[in-house]
């Protein structure tokens, strides 16, 4: 054992010394390009740097922070994103899984199905949201249209110049792109599946519903952790669907943390506010890394 | 029984097939308006096929600068690819050969900043351009592009390597390669696969960006096609025809790499949710 453990801390030296030669181009470009940015949002985020301070910045400690928050925009930009956030992930995982499970029975062509509906996620999401804009129209909207002819409604819709349903037609574009990702994910979880766990299962008599809620999905549970865990993140960077279909409007309605942020830096050239709507991001997403590595944990430790 | 089973396979495979045409309707919708000319989108009841079917809409692209963004869209690609192979494939290969203290906490790091929204770090690194003259040029959205694909890379590839057995690269070793030759000549081709992933996605990353280019180029003749259409919708905002042509313009690439190299993409889609 001692002379294991002799040899082997020679070899970490030396194993150290390789990984970082290979490693340490790509972890110095990270440090340059993500580390320091993000450590410069603070520094930033106590000084004034706007156009008349572009040079000259000063430390004003939590001035610029007050600026922000007085203004009243940001409050909602949080709220939406959290909200964009929390129902697009339940909603694409809700029928991502539908499509999963609907591609999983044996029928022809399921790969197929699954291949083209892939596209959907391919697609840039400026594209995407062009398209949702142009189908949301008012006037020539075929989404309008459509509900008008099925008496759902009798006068068009304005979608996007109201906040609530412009705010829901992002939600939707993003659901759009977000489904074919969670059931490619979920569909090769149900393909993990050992079918002689169902077989037998379905010999001791338990139906479809008892299989479902007994077998698959607590054997999809790590899959569906990391699912949910990966849409929140994805959801959390929204920016193009937003900025392409209201571009935060009407009136901020449909303004998110990234959007103000990217509003603040470079239509109104103030830095240092938008480096707080920046950190307020940070801090949302530090928590919701916490949140998802004390899951983890306690699932290890219960299982 | 066997006959009502049938049945329902055909009702199963309808259900299926109908929910896939109507996932897909607002791409054919997209195609289909692409084909039209504009007096026709604003008629109402819309028309569901092209009166007359035109190209026009694709032609005036070519006027409003597409072939232009569609290089640029090209050089910002593949430059932003080229670059985050050469940094992150031996990156993904040394955490995987070589085991260190360093190596969770070097993990971890890629882990996270993979997951850190873009409008994050604009604010510092559009100053850090500015300082190092980096602003308004192709450059700027290229280097920021590969601070997504190199975390990728690690997180796709690592175990790609780590699977690979040590024996290999040992006896290559011993036959008198050096360690950078067994790399390159042993352990590059049997990681191709996973290579054509790493290509495919890091390439979809920067030709999919529109954050990076719409705030760090100022310069229109710089802009790749995502900037471009977002500006073209600004100022033209009712060309729906147009708008919609160029976006299959853009589409295209990335639906041709996906048909030619199908397996490799959904691979990739499904690495970054292994857990490590």
């Amino acid at each position: 054992m001692k002379k294991k453990s002799g040899r082997r801390k020679r070899i970490i030296g030396r194993e150290t010394k390789y990984l970082l030669l290979y490693a340490g181009p790509a972890i110095i470009y990270m440090i340059v390009l993500t580390l320091y940015p993000i450590a410069y949002n603070f520094f930033l985020m106590f000084r004034n740097m706007d156009t008349q301070h572009f040079l000259n910045h000063e430390f004003v400690g939590l001035e610029t922070i007050k600026t922000v928050l007085s203004e009243g925009i940001v409050g909602m930009a949080a709220y939406n994103t959290v909200f964009f956030t929390v129902m697009c992930t339940a909603i694409q995982f809700t029928v991502g899984f539908l499509f999963a499970l609907l591609y999983h029975r044996k029928i022809k062509g399921a790969g197929f199905f699954k291949g083209l509906v892939l596209i959907g996620w391919l697609i840039p999401m400026t594209v995407t949201g062009l398209l949702f804009k142009f189908m949301f129209q008012t006037d020539t909207g075929v989404v309008n249209y459509l509900l008008m002819q099925s008496g759902l409604i009798d006068r068009p819709v304005q979608w996007l110049s109201q906040g609530g349903s412009a705010l829901w037609t992002i939600i939707l574009a993003n659901c759009w792109v977000g489904i074919p990702f969670d059931m490619v994910l979920l569909s090769t979880g149900l393909s993990s599946i050992p079918e002689n766990v169902m077989e037998s299962a379905s010999i001791d008599g338990a139906n479809r519903m008892q299989r479902f809620f007994y077998i698959t999905l607590p054997m999809l549970k790590p899959v569906m952790c990391s699912i949910l865990v990966l849409g929140v993140i994805y959801t959390f960077k929204v920016f193009d669907l937003v900025v392409v279909i209201t571009g935060g409007g009407p009136v901020n309605a449909t303004q998110m943390l990234s959007t103000y942020s990217y509003q603040l830096a470079f239509r109104e050239f103030n830095f240092s506010e938008a480096s707080v709507v920046a950190n307020l991001m940070f801090a949302l997403l530090f928590f919701i890394g916490l949140a998802y590595l004390k899951f983890v944990r306690s699932d290890e430790v219960m299982s | 029984m066997k006959r009502k089973k049938y049945g329902k396979r055909v009702l199963v495979f309808a259900l299926a097939l109908i929910v896939t045409a109507i996932y897909l309707s607002p791409v054919v919708w997209q195609f289909v308006s692409s084909l039209k000319k504009n007096e026709e989108i604003f008629r109402y009841p819309p028309t569901f096929l092209p009166e007359n079917p035109t190209g026009q809409a694709y032609a005036d692209q070519f006027e409003a600068g597409l072939f232009r963004a569609l290089k640029n869209s090209m050089i910002q690609s593949v430059s932003s690819m080229a670059l985050a192979l050469l940094l992150g494939v031996p990156a993904a290969y040394g955490l995987a050969r070589f085991s260190s203290r360093a190596q969770k906490p070097i993990l971890f790091g890629f882990l996270v900043t993979q997951m850190l929204p873009p409008a994050l770090l604009l604010t510092p690194l559009f100053l850090f351009y500015t300082k190092i003259h980096l602003i308004n040029t192709r450059w700027a959205p290229i280097l920021s592009t590969v601070t997504m694909s190199i975390p990728f890379i690690v997180i796709l590839l690592r175990p790609f390597f780590a699977s690979l057995p040590k024996s290999v690269e040992e006896s290559a070793r011993l036959d008198g390669c050096t360690m950078f030759q067994a790399f390159w000549k042993i352990m590059l081709p049997v990681a191709k696969p996973g290579l054509i992933t790493a290509a495919i996605f890091t390439f979809i990353f920067p030709w999919s960006d529109l954050v990076y280019s719409i705030a760090f180029i100022r310069n229109a003749d710089l802009w790749p096609m995502t900037t471009l259409i977002n500006d073209f919708q600004t100022k033209y905002g009712t060309r729906w025809n147009s708008i919609m042509a160029f976006g299959i313009c853009i589409i295209i690439p990335i639906v041709a790499l996906y048909i030619a190299l199908q397996k490799y993409v959904i691979s990739g889609l499904t690495a970054g949710a292994v857990k490590e």
